[in-house]
């Protein structure tokens, strides 16, 4: 694979705050990438950089392997789609999108031919003579992405692109945006900062905070195989046991000793944690056979449609809350343990994960 | 049945439709009575006489007043141009750049609003008179100290307006504009100024009206052969209020509210609905 972006050292602060610190990252072409992080983790200043609308105080950006750091931003072979759609309020769709290709000198005839093709691409063919405030949210979102494509990028940016429509047409977005970037084969660049958008679109997920990439891995990776707490905990549910790493390389939770797992790494240390998925463990009633890793008393049940959350009580304390989700697959019937119940929980030896920070 | 008028539903409660007719009074029945008695059949403009367009036809046979009255025009056009262009060049500097003493900069640029118009007057008449600026100009050039005056103090009503609907302007319309190839010049000829039009248009009409109905300012920078209409009017009165003044004066309100009107329609059709 050939890469499309390849970002080298960036450095930026904003007066005493620091976006990005060091920022390294290698983006192949075809790829559909996403930036996931909590807001002002720098993921959208690292997006401005790519695009130019921003300078780094330090380091390198090369697009196709050529330094583009002097490079103004309307020179750049890259477009963006805003959060805010940012459609010109005073022109046609048909304008807008073929702005682009205008202001660059392409013939008004050759213009307004590819943007009508650009929008059939996002499923707008007719709506050329509209203009921008006459259009819903998911309309102006499919404008904006035509406008961005017209001039076939070699990169598309996507700033939050789906943060502004309600929850169902995201989810079609979602899947839009997936097979329109299998069709038009450019390299999408994503920012979000919901991990359920990261994990199902892109192909590889970076996972930035306050300023620096805690992880880049594909979405499966990422949530098996955390690199570190804040990744774990950012991306679903998670429990987590503190843990003494040994010598061997066998992890044990201090206060639950039948909590243990792996460690990936050599060495002993001692601040470690384990962490389990609330998915991944069984639960059987208290007192059968065997006996499990934990046993404990329902607390609560937090029933969420597909599946029901139950939180354990296995210590007093706020560490000693598990959490444990089960897909509700029969109807009512047969639904687990109320509140009150004795439980015994347990989980697959390799399901846990050692986390060294 | 008549129901009773809700909590919120002021305007069907007696006494705030009396307040609001009171006020209407007080606003517009002196111009109402001017408009009125423009067609009064009577020399001394007290008691009603009958109706007549005499003094309308005396007017516009005024050479004086005619001529008054094109000095006013053509000194408006000339001053909204000039200041409409220099208040959107300020607005758009002081919107756009960060610089030392920005705030000083703003400061000063909005001063003429606030200094008395007599001093400006006064400052205009001392300065023309120190540069020795010429007084014998042929005719329309012989306009030219008026005009100057004008546009210094209409320009920071304009840059006003102007800075204010900047204020409100998506950064990201002009940062897309860029990221789909235009330059620092097409961002401002297709993004800035579109979005800019509805305060360019205010401003405009802001200046026309300052500069077509100044007096003081124009009182002092004015010479025998240079006099503009308010002026004009304000030595007619000097001798008598005749009627034919009345219908001087409603000229200039109708030609004002017109120009109002046009304007207002042509930025309502340019816009076309959209969200301000």
């Amino acid at each position: 694979m050939t890469e499309a972006v390849r970002v080298d050292g960036i450095c930026k602060r904003f007066g005493a705050v620091i976006a990005l610190a060091d920022v390294s990252l290698r983006i192949e072409a075809g790829e559909f990438f996403a930036l996931l992080g909590p807001s002002g983790c720098g993921k959208s200043t690292l997006l401005r950089i790519m695009a130019g609308l921003e300078h780094p105080d330090r380091g390198s950006v090369f697009i196709d392997g050529i330094d583009v750091g002097r490079t103004p931003a309307n020179r750049r072979p890259v477009n963006m789609v805003f959060q805010s759609y940012a459609l010109f309020p005073h022109m046609s769709v048909r304008s807008n999108v073929a702005y682009g290709l205008r202001v660059t000198g392409t013939g008004r005839a050759e213009a307004h031919e590819r943007a009508e093709a650009a929008l059939g691409l996002v499923r707008l063919a007719g709506y050329g003579e509209r203009m921008p405030d006459q259009l819903s949210g998911g309309e102006s979102q499919r404008v904006a992405l035509a406008r961005a494509l017209v001039k076939r990028p070699r990169v598309l940016l996507l700033d939050e692109p789906l943060s502004a429509l309600d929850a169902r047409l995201r989810d079609e977005m979602r899947l839009e945006l997936v097979s329109l970037q299998k069709t038009v084969g450019i390299t999408f660049i994503i920012v979000t900062h919901d991990q359920e958008e990261a994990l199902s679109m892109a192909d590889r997920v970076a996972v930035m905070e306050a300023g620096s990439i805690r992880q880049v891995a594909p979405p499966a990776e990422l949530y098996e195989a955390p690199a570190d707490r804040f990744v774990a905990t950012f991306i679903g549910q998670v429990n987590l046991f503190p843990a003494t790493v040994e010598a061997d390389g066998i992890a044990t939770a201090h206060p639950f000793p039948g909590v243990t797992a792996k460690s990936r790494g050599t060495g002993a240390a001692h601040q470690a944690w384990i962490a389990v998925r609330p998915e991944k463990i069984t639960m059987a009633p208290g007192g059968s056979t065997p006996a499990g890793r934990l046993s404990g008393v329902v607390e609560e049940v937090v029933y969420r449609g597909d599946l029901s959350l139950y939180l354990v009580r296995c210590m007093p304390g706020p560490d000693g809350l598990v959490r444990v989700s089960r897909a509700n697959a029969a109807r009512t019937a047969d639904r687990l343990p109320g509140p009150g119940a004795e439980v015994v929980l347990d989980w697959p030896e390799d399901c846990a994960v050692v986390l060294a920070s | 049945m008549r129901i009773p008028p809700g909590p919120l539903e002021f305007t069907r409660r007696t006494w705030i439709r009396l307040v609001l007719l009171a006020t209407f009074v007080f606003l517009y029945a002196p111009i109402a009575t001017l408009v009125a008695y423009s067609f009064n059949d009577s020399r001394r403009n007290i008691v009603w006489r009958g109706f007549t367009t005499r003094y309308y036809e005396r007017a516009i046979a005024n050479d004086g007043l005619v001529e008054a009255f094109g000095n006013s025009l053509l000194i408006a056009l000339a001053a909204t141009v000039v200041s409409t262009l220099l208040g959107a060049m300020t607005a758009y500097a002081l919107w756009r750049f960060r610089f030392r003493l920005k705030p000083l900069c703003e400061g000063v640029v909005m001063l003429p609003i606030v200094i008395p118009e007599i001093c400006m007057g006064v400052a205009m008449l001392v300065f023309f008179a120190r540069i020795g600026w010429p007084g014998d100009l042929p005719w329309p050039i012989s306009l030219s100290r008026i005009t100057i005056a004008h546009i210094s103090f209409c320009f920071p009503f304009v840059a006003v307006v102007v800075r204010a609907r900047l204020s409100r302007f998506n950064g990201e319309l002009a940062e897309a504009a860029r990221d789909l190839g235009a330059g620092e010049w097409a961002v401002v000829r297709d993004v800035i100024v579109p979005h800019m039009r509805p305060g360019l248009v205010a401003g405009a009409l802001l200046a026309f009206t300052l500069s077509l109905d100044d007096f003081v300012i124009t009182f002092f920078t004015s010479g025998p052969d240079t006099v503009t209409f308010p002026v004009k009017i304000y030595s007619m009165v000097r001798f008598s209020v005749t009627p034919e003044v009345n219908a001087a004066s409603t000229v200039l309100i109708v030609v004002t509210i017109t120009v109002t009107v046009v304007a207002m329609w042509l930025q309502n059709r340019t816009r076309s609905g959209a969200p301000p």
